[in-house]
């Protein structure tokens, strides 16, 4: 009844038409800095070892980064996952200009406005894979999204043993916790929900053709070539057999984790019960949240479970309602409509100002440029056939050929791909990108100068460093054969940069600013992703582009992670950053399948070595995904360390 | 009159098959639809699986066997399977419709009755102030970005006055007057560019009729001025804007992609803006039509209508 005197204010509003303009500008106060505690739990079974990292971050104008080293050893095996860097988990604040309104729900409910309900899968696996009802406590998984522990980290997952016969391992057998029970009265988990989630979510093994077998939210086609087409098996009530293709040493906390790509787990009782058509509305899980309402493209309702097996959360409701348009978003929550909104980190500040808090699961996207149509691989990795390449029909000065290494303008003794290393080079010396960070980010995020690794790790080495030097670039261009004409131009490039989020196209734009500079004459396209996305799986586009693409891009990424599947032919037929080299699919397979941690490192710093010099993509800023809430209506939100997830674990958000 | 509706009947007929022709076609350019269709890394996937997608969406068949049958299933009502959300892309129709035609009913009422009524008093006091504060106002109404003028209300009757909910529609369990509530922002943004049309056109007829012969006559037979404006001139002055009415509510229907992906209104135009960002092209298909079918439908009705309501207008 909040707004049932409307018909009188009508009129008002109709009269008032004119004078808007001029209401609309306004000031505030400012108020005091705020202190932040931020605490992560790490928890092991098995070996009962619980540690606990509390973070204090007095903000003073300057955001602190904190650095947790975390490196365990699973007991007596090989598989050993390393540190990562704790990022940021709040932003810089900025004083509020008022402090924040009063909730406008009901007590115990929050409104959590978002620009899309995409990612709320329904009762099939392969919708599950990414963010929403996993984000959402909705599903669960067999580890939990704390990757810095490792196998050691269970959820679903009582006890587990890998293969011990092979090298590296073909299987791992998993017992989960018994006497967990799904929402909706459909029984107790066993192995039996196991083996239908794990095998409904492989797209080679899936029963529900269309619904486990494409990628629609996120990286089935990943889970694919993980486990090729071997099946899940049961071996007990509560204990299973995950069977896969290629061992992937992120088995446990990419592919099982409740953040990544790990398949929550949903009721084949519900399926079998209540048949496909009711299983595509409804998500039968067994997290704290149950999803009891789903309008499609509009909201849905995750009511708490009373009771749960792990977290009895203390919010009796969230809904998440779609908001595409973000500055509407920040007015739902200046007007206690929304307690928590998802917005891009750029508009951070203006959340601060109207009272609200910043917070995040530290995950970050590192936003990379990438030089698409260098396509250098001339046979498929696995099935050898010749790779078709249509992007070398004209010679353009970003694009190396080894397949035709004199072409028409290479300087003498310079072939084609060094020539065109050297405009890569000088296109990545000639970007400011503390300025970008600066003018894009609201000085959020911090500088990435190569692909897939983070200046934050303790691995990171300076020699990968690009610094900012624009003279030297110019000088690396006249070296390649690029002189200025007589208007002071070099030569023209088109770059894609996508509008999602804001970020990619004003750091596209900040871009297009630098390589000007040097005369380089940018046409900056924005346009939707959905539009250029074709010619990246058809392999047919030649600009370069702004993209952070999968995990690898992820500043959390563990270092000894595989990195490499997006710049390889073997994501052939899908979408990939558009190029292709021989060294990207030998760094994937071998670190995959490298069984020690210090060989994996070393793997990935040679990578390391290989990317800086030939610069296929090179880095721009890292941008910290976070939300913001309302503290009028949240007190606290501990979040799970995050590998890709903004936020996670709403079960621990305590009320004020 | 008969042989012209006939007529007319043929005409959109051939314009809706056009329509599909395009919708269709356009789903169907370049290498491969697949490539459209699967939308993430598809590293892993074997070609069997992809033959089996190939197979379920009809892709591995010629281009017109595919037209056609998707052309069978349209005539039955079947507008086929959603690729992002598995679901009848007519359901998914269905469900949105309500809530885009509830929005467009009431902003056709915000739009009609003060334009008209504006538009009448703008003629009536030719050259006076409250003639050239309309006009500026119409003006205003027309030349101004729907987008825009939506953040800017947001911005001043949610943020500032916290007279109404900034966005979104409220469940249906709310009370009535509080869903009512937030119909308000959203219907006043899609109806100010027709109401500023109507003003306009009233405005033109009315100067028109009130300077045509019966109305001197009506007046100079000592006939009360309101009831010559109210009951002479208006009644014939309304001819433009009432045909008119039917363009302007296809309208409302296609000009919702807007408003709705700013308001956060759960219809038919968000249907559309996420079904593109999603290269689900049977839901963008379906929405496509939907709204071809609705300019197609209300301009037929738009020629009717003129027939109907002005016994001057023969077309045989």
């Amino acid at each position: 009844m909040r707004y049932m005197n409307v018909l009188p204010k009508l009129t008002l509003l109709m009269l008032a038409l004119v004078a808007m303009a001029v209401v609309a500008c306004g000031g505030g106060d400012a108020v005091e800095p705020e202190i932040i505690i931020q605490t992560v739990i790490v928890t092991e079974k098995g070996d009962t070892v619980r540690e606990t990292v509390v973070v204090e971050k007095e903000v003073k104008g300057d955001t602190v980064r904190e650095t947790v080293v975390v490196e365990k050893e699973v007991k007596g095996d090989t598989i050993v996952v390393t540190a990562t860097p704790v990022l940021p988990a709040t932003a810089t604040a900025v004083p509020a200009d008022k402090p924040a309104p009063p909730s406008k729900q009901a007590a115990g409910q929050l409104n959590w406005s978002t620009g899309a309900d995409s990612g709320i899968g329904s009762g099939f696996n392969a919708g599950n894979l990414c963010c929403g009802a996993k984000m959402m406590s909705v599903v669960e998984t067999l580890f939990k999204p704390t990757h810095d522990g490792g196998p050691a980290t269970p959820l679903l997952a009582e006890s587990w043993s890998l293969d011990t016969e092979n090298s590296p391992p073909t299987y791992v057998d998993v017992t989960i916790v018994s006497g967990i029970q799904f929402h909706g009265g459909y029984g107790e988990l066993t192995a039996d929900d196991l083996v239908w989630s794990i095998n409904d979510t492989n797209p080679n093994l899936s029963e529900t053709l269309g619904t486990g077998n494409i990628s629609i939210t996120d990286g089935s086609g990943t889970w694919a070539g993980f486990l090729g087409a071997n099946p899940t098996e049961k071996t007990g009530t509560h204990s299973v057999r995950i069977n896969w293709e290629a061992f992937d040493p992120r088995w446990d906390t990419w592919f099982f984790g409740q953040d990544g790509l790990g398949a929550g787990i949903v009721s084949k009782n519900a399926y079998d019960t209540e048949g496909e058509d009711w299983n595509q509305e409804h998500l039968i899980g067994t997290g704290p949240f149950e999803m009891t309402s789903w309008a499609r493209g509009d909201r849905t309702v995750f009511t708490a479970v009373a009771n749960h097996w792990r977290a009895t959360p203390e919010v009796s409701s969230i809904t998440r309602i779609a908001v595409p348009d973000e500055t509407v978003r920040i007015a739902q929550l200046a007007t206690g409509d929304a307690d928590i909104a998802d917005i891009s980190v750029s508009n951070v500040a203006e959340a601060q100002r109207i009272g609200m808090t910043a917070k995040g699961s530290g995950a970050a996207r590192m936003v990379t440029m990438m030089f698409a149509g260098n396509l250098w691989e001339t046979n498929h990795p696995t099935t050898g056939d010749e790779l078709e390449i249509v992007t070398y029909t004209h010679d353009l000065p970003w694009l190396g050929n080894p397949h035709k290494p004199d072409d028409s303008n290479n300087p003498d003794g310079m072939d084609d791909m060094e020539q065109a290393r050297l405009v890569r080079t000088a296109l990545a010396m000639s970007i400011d990108r503390d300025l970008i960070n600066e003018a894009a980010l609201s000085g959020l995020g911090w500088p990435v100068y190569i692909p897939y690794f983070d200046i934050n790790n303790e691995n990171w080495d300076d020699k990968w460093k690009i610094d900012y030097d624009p003279a030297g670039a110019e000088a690396l261009l006249d070296q390649a054969g690029f002189p200025r004409d007589s208007s002071g131009k070099r030569f023209s490039m088109p770059m894609f940069a996508w509008p999602i989020g804001h970020f990619y196209g004003e750091i596209g734009d900040s871009v297009s600013v630098f390589w000007e500079e040097i005369g380089v004459r940018t046409d900056v396209l924005h346009y939707e992703y959905a539009v250029f996305r074709p010619t990246l799986v058809g392999r047919s586009a030649t600009q370069a582009w702004t993209d952070t693409g999968p995990l690898e891009n992820y500043a959390s990424t563990p270092w000894d992670w595989p990195r490499g599947i997006q710049m390889s032919a073997l994501a052939r037929g899908g979408k990939s950053h558009g190029l292709e080299n021989p060294e990207s699919t030998a760094n994937y397979l071998n670190v995959s399948a490298e069984a020690s941690l210090s060989g994996r490192i070393d793997l990935n710093n040679a990578y390391a070595d290989y990317i800086r010099n030939w610069l296929p993509g090179f880095g721009i800023v890292a941008s910290p995904s976070l939300l913001v809430f309302n503290p009028e209506a949240i007190a606290s939100w501990d979040m799970e360390l995050g590998l890709r997830q903004t936020a996670n674990s709403p079960e621990f958000i305590r009320l004020k | 009159m008969r042989k012209f509706l006939i007529r007319r009947a043929i005409f959109a007929l051939l314009t809706l098959w056009g329509i599909t022709f395009v919708v269709f076609g356009l789903s169907r350019m370049g290498p491969d639809p697949l490539l459209i269709y699967v939308r993430d890394d598809s590293y892993g996937i074997s070609e069997d699986t992809l033959q089996k997608l190939r197979v379920k969406w009809g892709l591995d068949r010629p281009f017109h066997i595919q037209y056609l049958k998707w052309m069978g299933a349209i005539v039955r009502g079947d507008l086929g399977e959603s690729i992002a959300a598995q679901r009848p892309v007519t359901n998914m129709i269905g469900e949105r419709l309500p809530a885009t035609l509830q929005l467009a009913g009431l902003a056709g009422i915000l739009a009609s009755i003060p334009g008209v009524g504006l538009g009448v008093l703008s003629a009536v006091k030719r050259g006076s102030v409250w003639d050239y504060l309309t006009r500026a106002i119409a003006l205003v109404g027309q030349a101004t970005p729907a987008f825009w003028l939506a953040i800017l209300m947001i911005l001043v009757f949610a943020v500032r006055l916290d007279w109404l909910p900034p966005a979104t529609k409220a469940p249906s369990t709310d009370p009535f007057w509080t869903q009512i509530s937030y119909f308000v922002l959203p219907a006043m943004v899609l109806g100010f560019d027709p109401w500023a049309s109507y003003l306009r056109l009233t405005r033109s007829s009315m100067l028109e009729v009130l300077d045509s012969e019966f109305v001197k006559l009506a007046r100079a037979k000592g006939v009360g001025g309101q009831k010559v404006i109210w009951k002479h001139a208006l009644r014939n002055a309304l001819i433009q804007p009432l045909t008119v009415s039917a363009l302007v509510l296809a309208s409302f229907i296609t000009g919702s992609v807007f408003v709705e992906a700013v308001f956060a209104w759960p219809g038919i135009g968000r249907l559309a803006v996420q079904a593109s960002l999603d290269n689900d092209f049977p839901v963008l298909a379906g929405v496509v039509l939907l709204f071809g079918s609705a300019y197609v439908f209300m301009n037929f009705l738009a020629d009717v209508l003129y027939a109907v309501v002005d016994p001057r207008i023969r077309y045989d």
